[in-house]
């Protein structure tokens, strides 16, 4: 990269000396007096646009600057709102799979004590049936003793007939009873499998919250593309500067303005004054070519 | 920790820029205005790892900056890169005899800038 400005920092030649006997100042003052106050003005012009364009590199430094740091903030504050939203996100799921559990625990639990219940209530069936089993056995035998006993123990054979009728209720009781504990048992199952599935869903929920809780190595990636790109807005920003290098150049042609225009007021002098047979105006000598290019570094 | 690196110029545009350049590459910038305002930040800040130094500057120049820098044996070490307009081999062959350990001949390339910089202070 260079600039076609660029020339190497030098010394201001030498004004050029009136020639013997020509005294311009002398024989055209008033034209020598106008050169001179229009070269003045030419520098004041010259020095006030060397100051304006420092300025306004130094302000396109501190944008370039403002830019950078906007951008390596952005970069930071997406990284801590995204590492805080995960951690949010697994606070959230933590305590929901948590309440989970419980219910499903609780359902299980509740499951569990209504087959206990179930059992306790087909013990106490059994034991009704027993009470049944024997006062059958009782009335038959109230019978065949009153059937023994003849008229007398007609009033036993009715107890007898009551007794066996309440025996066979109690039974016919039980066995509903009995049947609707089998429905309870029947229904019971289905909901136990429902609570196991919900369990296995629970646990797949729980694997897939796990995939998304290595959320480090999302974050690690979404840092690393951060920086790739705050990488590359720092080398655009550098390749700006370098493009904002022309200060010096620009100064140094602006000298050269300077220094030609006394060149030139001399000669007019010269010429103003008599002088017929001037020399050629030196060139500038140009960069040697065992000189080192503009933008190399040469480490030694 | 970032290595400081301290950026001598007259050119306040020039300064701006290789500070802003190696800042966000993430070096530590103390600048002096010339050779003896850097001297003294080389005399009183320790920690400086480099120097990046223009050669024509007001007061002291940079070779005689560095002649004076290199003279004292506890800067033997310190790398001293020169960036300046000029590239007459004389001068480059003065500033090697004195002890700096490059020259770039400004305009300069920021990305070229930051990696001699990292090169030289090893970071």
């Amino acid at each position: 990269m260079t600039h076609s400005l660029f020339r190497q920092k030098r010394a201001e030649p030498a004004p050029m000396a009136p020639a013997p006997g020509c005294d311009a100042n002398a024989t055209h003052p008033r034209a020598m007096a106008e050169i001179a106050r229009g070269r003045e003005r030419v520098a004041r012009r010259v020095e006030e646009l060397e100051s304006l364009a420092e300025e306004e590199i130094l302000a396109c430094g501190k944008v370039l600057a403002g830019i950078v740091e906007n951008v390596r903030d952005l970069i930071t504050e997406t990284e801590r709102t995204v590492a805080e939203s995960v951690a949010q996100s697994e606070a959230v799921t933590s305590r929901f799979i948590g309440e989970m559990q419980q219910d499903i625990g609780a359902q299980e639990s509740a499951v569990q004590h209504v087959l206990a219940l179930a059992d306790g209530i087909q013990d106490a069936i059994e034991a009704i049936n027993g009470l049944s089993h024997y006062s059958n056995v009782l009335s038959i035998n109230a019978r065949i003793e009153a059937a023994r006993i003849g008229e007398r123990g007609a009033g036993f054979a009715v107890i007898a007939d009551h007794t066996r009728q309440l025996s066979k209720t109690i039974s016919e009781a039980a066995g509903r009873v009995s049947a609707s504990i089998a429905a309870v048992r029947q229904g019971l199952p289905p909901v136990g499998e429902r609570a196991a599935a919900m369990q296995a869903r629970t646990r797949s929920f729980i694997d897939v919250v796990g995939e998304q809780m290595k959320s480090a190595s999302l974050q690690a990636a979404m840092g690393s593309a951060g920086n790739r790109k705050l990488d590359a807005v720092i080398s655009l920003s550098n390749e700006a500067l370098s493009h904002l290098q022309f200060h010096d150049p620009l100064a140094q042609a602006l000298t050269g303005i300077n220094r030609d225009l006394g060149v030139v007021e001399s000669r007019v002098g010269r010429v103003l004054g008599g002088e017929t047979a001037l020399e050629a105006i030196a060139e500038e000598p140009g960069r040697g070519s065992d000189q080192p290019e503009p933008g190399k570094i040469t480490l030694f | 920790m970032s290595k400081t690196v301290l950026v001598v110029d007259d050119s306040s545009t020039v300064r701006q820029q290789v500070s802003l350049a190696l800042s966000q590459a993430g070096f530590n910038i103390v600048e002096a205005a010339d050779g003896r305002e850097a001297i003294a930040a080389i005399e009183s800040n320790r920690s400086i790892a480099m120097v990046v130094c223009d050669v024509n500057m007001p007061v002291l120049n940079g070779l005689e900056m560095v002649e004076h820098v290199k003279s004292k044996p506890e800067n033997r070490a310190l790398p001293i890169l020169m960036l300046t307009t000029e590239g007459q081999p004389s001068m480059i062959k003065r500033a090697r005899e004195a002890g700096a350990v490059g020259w770039i001949v400004k305009p300069f390339d920021a990305n070229q800038l930051v990696q001699a910089t990292r090169h030289l202070t090893k970071a």
